[in-house]
């Protein structure tokens, strides 16, 4: 009996103690080289400073304007102009470094056209998106009357979420795939070498496998592969199937759906002789799409990247929304305008 | 406010510090209590302590009456108004919705539905006040003169959500008597506060996830998924409400007081009735004395028929005590019939079994009431009786074959420091109960001396619990955390 409790207990101390470990972050353990430890170990300390950086930031400043604040008189706010500016600039630096690679890289607008409310993002973002697409000839497709056309119900997950349906992401699926037919000859030119690959190409803990409901009663499936993307397979080199790369904010990453259910699975049933996966996290910016970029997804080498935006990814630019979301950790500083905004917003 | 949380953990310190510093006067603690559990119910609603007030005051007036009254045709009269009174609240906010939904549903008149705030642990709470009136009815115990003490006892805040349901003969004397407290009931204590925030944080609020996703998805899964799911339920309700009860109880001894154990590892049951004497004990008692017994007693020219009609009617209850829906109902009701079987079967049951080995019957009699109870568990969580018919009927096709969600091994861990914890301390008085655990004994070969031997076991405790911490520490900041399962009845 006395033997029996000792190893119950020392069972139960091993199960708690790896249960507890085994979840903090999902990060998972291995074995490392001495330089790559050494690397780790200074990319760790380099994290571990951002991330003070960061919560100072967010500690000084901790509020964010929501959707249409800084639009109330009208885009003329110097705030939103630096925004727009912004915006403009992250989208050239995107689409250059993605043409840069020989990938063919298209925009969808996401934002769904809402004729009882008037939706100031909306309003003056979604026609600034398209001029400046426009401008930097990037081909754009707006999804906004193909959403509306639908029952908000059928296609959101209102009233408990604003994300996505399956019917909602299947829509946008269906969508999608003529510009997939369309550029079906579009190539990357570009083969990274083994050695330049990061470990993983998505934000994920790799083999990741559990329920989440943000809080919201609306329990969904999230797998990843090994590489830290949501998809049911790891991707492999050289590549043997043309790539198509979703890579948005939460429109594409489709919380509240199981994995079979969301946009890139449905376009990856629709298209079995493509690979086709989303990189795409909850309140990403544009800046974030760039470092995601070029810090993992651009040695999946896709030939076609879509890029899923819309009218008030502009306002998202606003330094403190940034420091809350950003994925990477790096802290944003608030430029002299938005400093002064921010001041008379929330300091008087 | 709940247990686990900051806020909680500041107004305790204070109360702790406050009701001690007064251990001289016993009424001044009391009323200390009292302020504390108002002030500490208030947090869910305004209003919620002014209803709990008006209760108090009923039953501590009925209490005496009753017991000033001589004659016995007047004192009948009083205990059944009495019923009447602190019952009524009960039935009309928590249970007018489902007899207006029945009756329109049945006659086909169109009823609007009525949006009643029904005070969390009003069921509780009204239970410990039937049982009070009954027991000074009967002559059990002496009406409480004091309405301070009375107050005390009624609100006392580590049981007044979801209890256990105190007995009013054990605990009440002790809200009387001067309190202590000790060195070893502060090491219970910690340890029981200590393993119900285990059971609630690191694997209750794990494991409800994964339940979540089964029932939200009950349409598309598989039997064998489905079944993952009614055990994780199973597991998850388990965890959440004895986590629960082990911290009230822990909470309570910090206090002075002892409650008795509301859960002893139901795990180990061989029979459903056996179950029901590790499974929420406190409310099983409740309902053996003030509706069983009479019932039995009632019906007692009906020979063992007044045994069966008398499980059938408590079970039927206390399936609908839990919730104002049929399918609550159901849930009892399936229990019921299992214990009428055994009730009907006892002596060839135990003449089937005794020819087998003890670890054979042990595990067919574990093994069947576990997977009835589980099976019985899916109508207390589906949305409805037709929903759990179809979750069964799932998980008894050949459904159950299938591969199940790939999550399954994630969620099923957290039931296994559970299961070893609670089976090893089944026969203990209190959580992590040293000899139970054969530490002393263990210590004991390690070294002589009475001293060391005091220390060995220390330390194991203490890393036992270093160990808990750590865990509780990890999860506390991650978890989304989930409402206490039982605030809904």
């Amino acid at each position: 009996m006395r033997k029996t409790v000792i190893f119950s207990i020392a069972c139960f101390s091993v199960v708690s103690f790896l249960a507890a470990c085994g979840n903090k972050d999902g990060k998972a353990t291995g074995g490392n080289t001495k330089s790559e430890a050494a690397k780790t170990e200074a990319a760790d300390r380099a994290l571990a400073e951002n991330r003070a950086k960061l919560d100072k930031l967010n500690q000084d400043y901790p509020r964010m304007p929501t959707d249409g604040t800084l639009l109330v008189n009208g885009p003329d706010n110097p705030v939103y102009q630096e925004l727009e500016h912004r915006y403009e600039t992250d989208l050239a630096e995107l689409k250059k470094n993605v043409e840069g690679t020989g990938a063919k890289m298209v925009a969808i607008l996401l934002s769904v056209h809402k004729n009882d409310k008037e939706d100031l993002s909306e309003k003056y973002g979604t026609p600034y998106v398209k001029s400046v697409c426009t401008k930097m000839g990037l081909e754009y497709f707006d999804f906004g009357p193909v959403l509306a056309a639908h029952d908000e119900k059928e296609i959101k997950q209102v009233p408990k979420d604003a994300h996505w349906t399956k019917v909602g992401a299947k829509l946008i699926a269906d969508n999608i795939a003529p510009f997939i037919k369309k550029y079906a000859s579009a190539a990357s030119t570009v083969v990274y070498k083994d050695t330049e690959r990061p470990e993983t190409f998505g934000d994920l803990p790799p083999n990741d496998d559990e329920v989440l409901d943000g809080g919201k009663d609306l329990p969904y499936h999230v797998k990843a592969n090994a590489q830290g993307v949501r998809m049911d397979h790891n991707l492999t080199f050289p590549k043997k199937k043309k790539r198509v790369l979703l890579l948005g904010d939460s429109g594409f990453y489709c919380p509240f759906l199981d994995n079979e259910f969301t946009i890139a699975s449905v376009l990856q049933q629709q298209f079995p002789d493509y690979e086709i996966y989303a990189v795409a996290g909850i309140s990403w910016t544009l800046t974030d799409f760039i470092s995601m970029w070029n810090e993992k997804v651009k040695f999946t080498e896709p030939d076609i990247v879509i890029l899923g935006t819309n009218g008030n990814d502009i306002e998202d630019l606003f330094f403190t929304h940034c420091n809350h979301f950003s994925r990477n950790e790096k802290p944003t500083y608030p430029s002299p305008v938005e400093e002064k905004y921010y001041q008379q917003m929330y300091r008087q | 406010m709940v247990f686990n949380s900051e806020q909680f953990a500041i107004f305790f310190a204070i109360i702790f510090v406050v009701y001690w510093s007064l251990f001289k006067y016993r009424l001044a603690q009391n009323l200390v209590l009292v302020v504390g559990s108002f002030y500490f119910y208030s947090f869910f609603h305004y209003s919620f302590p002014i209803y709990l007030g008006c209760l108090i005051l009923a039953t501590y007036l009925f209490g005496l009456w009753i017991q000033r009254t001589e004659d016995e045709v007047k004192r009948k009269i009083l205990q059944y108004l009495s019923l009447f009174v602190l019952s009524f609240g009960l039935i009309y906010l928590k249970y007018s919705g489902l007899l207006i939904g029945s009756i329109s549903g049945l006659s086909g008149w169109q009823a609007s539905a009525l949006h009643l705030l029904v005070p969390v642990g009003i069921s509780f709470y009204t239970f410990s006040s039937i049982g009070y009136i009954l027991d000074v009815y009967r002559g059990k115990i002496d009406a409480e003169r004091n309405l301070v003490t009375f107050a005390a006892y009624l609100s006392c805040f580590p049981y007044l959500l979801i209890g256990p349901i105190p007995a009013a003969r054990t605990v009440l004397p002790q809200f009387r008597q001067p309190s202590k407290l000790t060195l070893q009931g502060i090491d219970q204590s910690v340890g029981e506060i200590l393993w119900g925030l285990f059971k609630k944080i690191v694997v209750a609020d794990n494991i409800s996830l994964g339940v979540n996703y089964c029932f939200a998805h009950q349409s598309e899964l598989q039997g064998s998924s489905l079944l993952l799911g009614v055990v994780l339920f199973y597991f998850y309700l388990y965890a959440d409400f004895s986590g629960y009860s082990d911290m009230a109880r822990g909470l309570a001894r910090l206090l002075g007081f002892d409650i008795a154990r509301n859960f002893n590892s139901p795990f180990t049951a061989r029979s459903i009735t056996e179950f029901w004497r590790k499974w929420h004990i406190s409310l099983t008692n409740w309902f053996y004395e003030y509706v069983f017994n009479p019932i039995v007693i009632g019906l007692r020219n009906w020979g063992r028929f007044s045994i069966a009609a008398a499980i059938l009617l408590t079970f039927g209850l206390s399936g609908i005590w839990h919730g104002a829906d049929w399918k609550f109902g159901v849930w009892g009701l399936l229990h019921s019939f299992a214990m009428i079987y055994e009730y009907y079967t006892a002596d060839q049951r135990e003449k089937f079994f005794s020819k087998m080995p003890w670890f054979l019957s042990g595990f067919i009699g574990i093994f069947f009431t576990l997977g009835y109870a589980i099976l019985a568990e899916t109508f207390f969580r589906a949305d409805s009786i037709s929903e759990g018919l179809e979750i069964n009927r799932k998980i008894l096709s050949m459904g159950l074959f299938t591969t199940p969600v790939s999550f399954s091994v994630k969620y099923l861990k957290w039931c296994a420091p559970l299961l070893i914890v609670e089976i090893i301390q089944q026969k203990g008085t209190y959580v992590f109960d040293m000899e139970q655990w054969g530490l002393s004994r263990f210590a004991g070969k390690l070294t002589k001396s009475a001293k060391n031997i005091n220390f060995v076991t220390l330390i194991i405790k203490s890393l036992l619990y270093i160990i808990l911490c750590y865990c509780i520490w990890l999860f506390y900041k991650r978890m989304n955390m989930a409402e206490y399962y039982y605030f809904k009845f």
